[in-house]
């Protein structure tokens, strides 16, 4: 140690602890930042937090060498970086946070002015006017007020920007996006402003006599690992950057490094050397244990995919049995009238008698026609083959749909209101056919639930039969939703029914006017629409479906119209 | 007259059989839902049910169950008459006696006249015998 001016830190504790929590900080983000590049590489954002990590770890190294150093040179050296490295780490943060939050990189014009303001420090840094000197005798040092304002301002007003470009977001987004979100400005916010108070703080306390030492400026760092946690709840949960992660391995990663990182705090020997015993007898429990719980997972896993398996082939037979009884039945009628008209006993009938059992064969011919639509669409929605997206106005698609099922509200004296919040059109990009399909199908799915209802209705067992049709804007999506006070959808049955060939408990096996597979055809159609689908319900109640859609405006198109500056 | 109570929701499946049926000298009474089976079934006393399997809201093995467990209903031979085939299906209808289970796409509507007028017979024979057995 070259200086007194840190005058406690030749207190062994100080000095421990100091090591302690440069070292620690600098291999965790590291370690986190070089295992989230590794398994994702093509990422933007995972690029991004390498660097960003990548620079705070070398702002630590020097941070320590400014500490602990015995030569002036280096002290020197070291500490002339450190203002340039403290404003690169919130420039990256910046830029992290527009790629993970909002799905694109910062523009041309925010990059352009950012490196106007990092101009003068790099200007300044290589040169005496950010540390004009420092006594090796009297270690009495100084630095540039102006150049460590400067920067730590550049700081202060980045931090306040993500802060902004995180608030802005967080109400366009949807709800899970929106814990994501969270997660994020949090994470990065309270790192920044530890690392402010740290590099800054202690320095303007220490400069006005509000204290007398710098020994708090370690815990500054600590911010960072609040930071990393939440990249690790991230990655655990959300699976972001595409990575899967099991939360024990982390947590066994976080216990092993943590057990070797408190060597640094022994004082004696035999402490040492008793820490660095049960260091590595944690690091080989660790992997044993990680290894046995990866290993019982798979077992698990294989269990489930069997199950699952067993599941869609009995799921996937009750579907050929459905639609061989759907393809049968006109094939039945076709066969069954040319035979009698081909009887020479039976085939002398009068034209109203022919003309009945023909009418019979057309109907029936219509239906197959039907039927293999259906079977067409499936594939398609299978495949992912649509042809190509335009605008369309969503309320016109809505109002077509509800048109097409009308006859058969009608037919089964089931009440259907609609009602749209919105002056404006609401436009989406879409495959108009496609999507209206995808909306009748789910206005079927409400009325054959309702359509129970209202038999119970006549049975004095429920209210009369209603359906509800309701679209309105939410942020940038246009959510539809179709409620109905039929039977409802059991709770359990809610993951599975958008899923190929799944039949809720309470419905009954009745397929004769349909393949079954409505809700999954719907389901699929939304997705490859960027949109989403999901219902609530109360079994005896009701349900109420949504779909959510992005609205298509011409003007988002333009990324400038989003910029900071 | 042979009378065959035939248990389907397709209008166009009852016109067909009905024509059928009335042109070989049967009458055929149709019967949608169990209710009304069980009704009909009850005030016509058809020698022959045809039950379909896959109906408006119902499933027809329930129908079935529930004519075999009615004491004044249950010696009717009950037909499964549909396009639905599993073997769980055949499986039941055999579990609740039907006498017999076939698919509406492999047969003609005279070929079905021919097993109803077979099952009347033997049934007729089986009286038959068994009151020339008592007596």
């Amino acid at each position: 140690m070259l200086c007194n001016w840190y005058s406690t830190i030749s207190s062994p504790e100080v000095l421990r602890f100091t090591y302690f929590a440069h070292f620690l900080v600098a291999t965790l983000s590291l370690s986190t930042g070089v295992f989230v590049y590794v398994k994702s590489r093509r990422s933007l954002a995972a690029k991004l937090f390498l660097w960003l990590v990548s620079v705070f770890s070398l702002w630590i190294v020097f941070d320590l060498i400014v500490w602990a150093s015995s030569s002036g040179d280096w002290i020197m050296f070291s500490w002339s970086l450190l203002g340039l490295l403290f404003v690169l780490v919130f420039f990256l943060s910046f830029a992290f946070v527009s790629v993970f939050v909002c799905h694109r990189p910062l523009s041309l014009r925010t990059n352009i002015v950012l490196g106007m303001l990092l101009l003068p420090l790099l200007l300044v840094t290589p040169t005496r006017w950010n540390v004009p000197f420092l006594h090796l005798g009297t270690c009495e040092a100084s630095e540039n007020m102006w150049f460590v304002s400067y920067y730590h301002a550049i700081g202060l007003i980045i931090a306040v920007l993500i802060a902004a470009m995180g608030y802005f977001r967080y109400f366009r987004e949807e709800r899970r996006a929106r814990q994501k979100i969270r997660y994020v400005i949090v994470g990065v916010e309270l790192f920044l402003f530890s690392f402010l108070a740290a590099s800054g703080g202690t320095s303007i306390l220490v400069h006005y006599g509000y204290l007398t030492n710098f020994n708090l400026e370690p815990y500054g760092l600590f911010g960072m690992l609040v930071f990393l946690a939440m990249i690790a709840l991230l990655i655990i949960r959300y699976k972001a950057f595409h990575i899967k992660l099991w939360g024990v391995q982390a947590l066994i990663a976080v216990l092993i490094l943590l057990s070797g990182f408190q060597l640094f705090l022994k004082s004696s020997e035999f402490a040492w050397i008793l820490g660095l015993f049960i260091f590595l007898a944690s690091m080989l429990s660790g992997v044993l244990l990680a290894r046995s719980l990866r290993m019982e997972s798979q077992k698990l896993a294989l269990e489930m995919a069997h199950q699952n398996l067993k599941q869609i082939d009995r799921a996937k037979s009750e579907f050929i049995d459905i639609v061989s009884h759907q393809l049968r039945t006109p094939v039945s009628i076709l066969q069954g009238t040319v035979s009698v008209l081909l009887d020479e006993d039976m085939s002398r009938m009068d034209k109203e008698q022919s003309r009945q059992l023909l009418e019979g064969i057309q109907r029936k011919m219509t239906k197959l026609s039907g039927i293999v639509d259906d079977i067409m669409k499936v594939t398609r929605v299978i495949t992912g083959n649509y042809k190509c997206f335009q605008p369309v106005r969503l309320d016109s698609l809505v109002h077509e749909a509800l048109r097409e099922v009308e006859p058969l509200f009608k037919q089964k004296c089931v009440d259907c209101s609609v009602e749209i919040k919105e002056d404006l059109p609401i436009m989406v990009r879409a495959e108009a056919e496609v999507l209206k399909e995808a909306l009748v199908n789910i206005f079927d799915n409400a009325l054959k639930y309702t359509a129970r209802g209202v038999r119970a209705w006549h049975q004095g067992r429920m209210g009369a039969g209603k359906i509800d049709v309701a679209l309105k804007r939410e942020g940038d999506y246009a959510v539809i939703a179709v409620h109905d006070n039929g039977i409802g959808i059991d709770e359990s049955d809610k993951a599975h029914i958008f899923k190929k060939f799944w039949r809720a408990k309470n419905a009954v096996r009745r397929h004769a006017d349909g393949t079954g597979l409505g809700l999954y055809i719907a389901s699929e159609v939304v997705r490859a629409h960027h949109g989403k689908i999901w219902v609530e319900s109360q079994l005896g109640v009701g349900a109420t479906f949504f779909i959510s859609l992005p609205i298509f405006e011409e003007k988002k198109e333009d990324p400038e119209e989003e910029d900071v500056f | 007259m042979i009378s065959v109570l035939f248990v389907e929701d397709d209008l166009d499946q009852i016109n067909l059989y009905r024509y059928a049926f009335e042109k070989q000298g049967m009458k055929l009474l149709p019967a949608v839902g169990a209710a009304d089976t069980i009704d009909t079934a009850l005030n016509a006393q058809p020698d022959v049910i045809l039950l379909d399997l896959l109906l408006e809201d119902e499933y027809g093995i329930d129908i079935l169950k529930d004519l075999k467990d009615h004491p004044m209903l249950k010696d009717i031979p009950v037909i499964v008459f549909t396009n639905f085939e599993s073997l769980e299906s055949r499986d039941r209808a055999r579990a609740f006696h039907a006498t017999d289970y076939v698919i509406k796409s492999q047969v003609t509507p005279k070929e079905m006249i021919e097993r109803v007028r077979a099952i009347v017979a033997d049934r007729e024979k089986s009286k038959a015998d068994s009151k020339g057995s008592s007596v």
